[in-house]
């Protein structure tokens, strides 16, 4: 049975005919076309499918598109103002807190939704908004640097 | 790949208890452990009844029993809320699911559901005597919460149930709680050992009230009544806390094989984490983790 849906993704609507047991992970990949968003261990441990969903931040690869009919989904290529870069990408490239890149679209997602949230957080507070995101090249304190570096940017 | 089952939304209660009366209806909230289930094959459900639509399993709220807590009420935002800050077992227990993408989404009344013996809330919530309310289309029910916990995975909701909310009795005053657990590594992991301990007049001789709770040391989450029965009512001493803890071993049986820790861990874990939340209680030394 197909399910008739429409997600909002970085202010465009995208509709689509879906199997009950299509991803909002593989929908934004694969319906959109978004394809910065990434698909790592698919079971939400890792965090590199994190995406805004009304505000939220929250693992694609472990929502189903259907439940996420009528929402409202942030990616990592709705994060740039107009020509700009986001605070968090320009300081994320400063600092080279992006290796291979992989974790980069769900740390950026994360750290995005701690800023929308808090404008001035603490250390604990970075750590616990990436404390679900694993990285196998930086060793993370390039990650909670990049997210500092963008907090003083934005005062 | 998940399978491509049957998926329904009911906009009421009503209609969602008549969906989960047919054969292999299960229900969806969150999600963080129902579609992790079914893509690895554990869970092949008929059908998905999405029940995150259902008003009547939404809000956190006073009653006169104490706070009621919607099962639908997501994890993060009941460690946040206000009526829930007293809970303070609950909340620390609640607060170290998963991370905090997977609080964002997951809820309480399926942390609760989903039987897990290391399930973070519910140490806190036995602690307190937490009810447990059912409905059906019969109408509701109330249990208490540890009566629900049936073993791993197994929860006391029969074909046509589902859990409406978890009431919290009032917190008595100047009483305090504790959680700590253990895991293999800091983030995103589930506990290998968890104690959560509460206590009310501690140590006053004829009126102490020392409550324990342990997670993923037996079949199900589940208060260790024969420690607290040793400790009831009397001075705190050393020797009576170990003889306590010795008295709660006897139902402390992790089982072999665990992935997380062995038993021996878990079992000298749950004597120096039961110290430590008392030590903590008495106004020691505060300690993270």
């Amino acid at each position: 049975m197909k399910h008739s849906i429409k997600i909002r993704i970085n202010g465009q609507w995208y509709l689509g005919d879906v199997e009950t047991g299509m991803t909002l992970l593989q929908f934004i990949r694969d319906e959109a076309g978004l394809t910065g968003t990434k698909a790592g261990c698919e079971n939400g441990e890792c965090g590199a499918c994190t995406v805004l969903m009304d505000g939220k931040p929250v693992r694609s690869c472990i929502i189903l598109a259907v439940e996420a009919d009528g929402s409202e989904i942030l990616t990592v290529e709705g994060l740039r103002e107009g020509d700009k870069l986001h605070p968090l990408q320009q300081s994320f490239i400063e600092t080279g807190a992006a290796q291979c890149g992989f974790c980069t679209p769900g740390m950026l997602i994360a750290g995005k939704a701690l800023l929308d949230k808090n404008s001035n957080p603490s250390k604990e507070e970075i750590m616990e908004a990436l404390g679900g995101h694993l990285c196998r090249c930086t060793g993370y304190k390039s990650i909670s640097k990049s997210v500092e570096i963008a907090i003083d940017k934005i005062k | 790949m998940i399978p491509n089952v049957e998926y329904l939304k009911p906009k009421n209660l009503q209609e969602a208890l008549e969906l989960m009366e047919r054969e292999g209806s299960v229900a969806l909230a969150g999600g963080t452990d129902v579609i992790v289930n079914m893509r690895d094959e554990r869970l092949l459900p008929k059908a998905l009844i999405d029940i995150k639509g259902l008003e009547e399993l939404k809000g956190i709220k006073e009653v006169p029993e104490g706070v009621w807590i919607g099962a639908l009420e997501l994890v993060q935002d009941a460690v946040e809320n206000p009526l829930t800050k007293q809970y303070t077992a609950f909340i620390e227990g609640a607060g170290s699911i998963g991370c905090l993408e997977i609080r964002y989404r997951a809820t309480i009344g399926g942390n609760i559901c989903n039987g897990s013996p290391s399930a973070d809330s519910l140490p806190g919530l036995l602690l307190y005597d937490a009810k447990a309310v059912i409905a059906s289309k019969e109408g509701e029910r109330t249990v208490s919460l540890e009566s629900f916990l049936l073993g791993p995975g197994k929860v006391d909701l029969k074909k046509g149930e589902l859990l409406k909310a978890v009431i919290l009795p009032k917190a008595k005053e100047g009483s305090a709680s504790k959680y700590y657990r253990r895991t293999r590594v800091k983030g995103m992991d589930l506990s290998s050992v968890s104690v959560a301990v509460y206590a009310e007049n501690l140590g006053i001789e004829g009126k102490s009230d020392i409550r324990i709770a342990l997670g993923a040391v037996m079949p199900t989450v589940a208060r260790a009544r024969k420690g607290e029965a040793v400790l009831y009512g009397q001075k705190l001493t050393d020797e009576l806390l170990d003889e306590a803890i010795d008295a709660l071993m006897e139902d402390v049986n992790p089982r072999k094989g665990s992935l997380r820790a062995t038993p021996e861990y878990k079992k000298k874990m749950v004597r120096v984490l039961i110290k430590k939340a008392i030590s903590e209680i008495k106004g020691g030394v505060s300690c993270e983790a």
